[in-house]
């Protein structure tokens, strides 16, 4: 499989995903009476849709490229999490939130070094 | 339920919403692997075919309950939570699901998953600390 094409399955994914996750955040920062509003409100039901595409093209590149090759790209998902929510929803990330993701990026990464991830 | 927009860091309070939709979220996971264990599919075409045939599971059902249950809960948690905190909060599904596929499936734990879920588990604390700071 080609580079380009290994990138598009495992970026794009990413990016729905992250899409996702920052509009339903906007979504949820409205002020309503109820929950109810906001689940039924298009917003959200955009999120909710991008989320779970996100998740089932993560299903469809889980077949076709190796999970050790995956769970790299997976760390990815909190990198562009963790700055977006600084720069795009202007949340305030301290040092601890940064500590963090990267204890996250290096346990996925040594996850990926196991020779038992995939299914015999 | 009356409920303000917010970006508290932590909310003791609303903690509960948060456990409650880690757990959830590693059920559907669970459920989900449940549907398609010892089932052999050897492409995604033969997947899609066979895709149908899930609905009239009950544990695929049950485990796209428990998926829709969770994006509400999750979406709950937003409200009380930044994305920046709550989200890598997640990733302890992984070390979870780790945990239930080696008592569940006999999956085998060996050091570098170990050390992962270390890692994962040290973000966590890094987090829930840098949270009360």
């Amino acid at each position: 499989m080609k580079l380009v094409e290994t990138l598009r399955l495992i970026i794009l994914p990413i990016l729905f995903t992250a899409i996702g996750e920052f509009l339903l955040k906007l979504m949820m920062n409205r002020s309503v009476e109820t929950m109810v509003q906001l689940w039924v409100h298009p917003g959200v039901f955009l999120a909710f849709s991008l989320i779970i595409l996100g998740g089932v093209m993560w299903l469809y590149a889980m077949s076709k490229v190796h999970l050790s090759f995956m769970y790299p790209f997976m760390s990815l998902n909190y990198v562009v999490i963790l700055f977006g929510s600084e720069f795009g929803l202007h949340e305030s990330v301290s040092w601890y939130r940064y500590s963090a993701v990267g204890l996250i990026v290096l346990g996925l990464l040594l996850v990926s070094r196991s020779p038992n991830i995939k299914v015999d | 339920m009356i409920c303000k927009a917010s970006t508290i860091q932590y909310t003791g309070g609303m903690v509960w919403i948060l456990i409650f939709s880690l757990f959830i979220r590693v059920a559907a996971d669970l459920c989900f692997k449940q549907t398609v264990h010892r089932v052999k599919i050897s492409s995604f075409s033969e997947f899609c075919q066979n895709f149908g045939s899930f609905f009239r599971r009950p544990i695929f059902l049950l485990a796209l309950s428990l998926g829709v249950l969770m994006l509400m809960s999750w979406s709950i948690a937003l409200r009380y939570y930044d994305l920046s905190f709550a989200y890598p909060l997640f990733s302890l599904s992984y070390v979870l699901i780790m945990l239930a596929g080696s008592v569940l499936y006999q999956e085998k734990l060996d050091r570098y998953k170990v050390g992962g879920m270390c890692c994962i588990l040290g973000a966590a604390a890094v987090l829930i600390l840098g949270g009360m700071a």
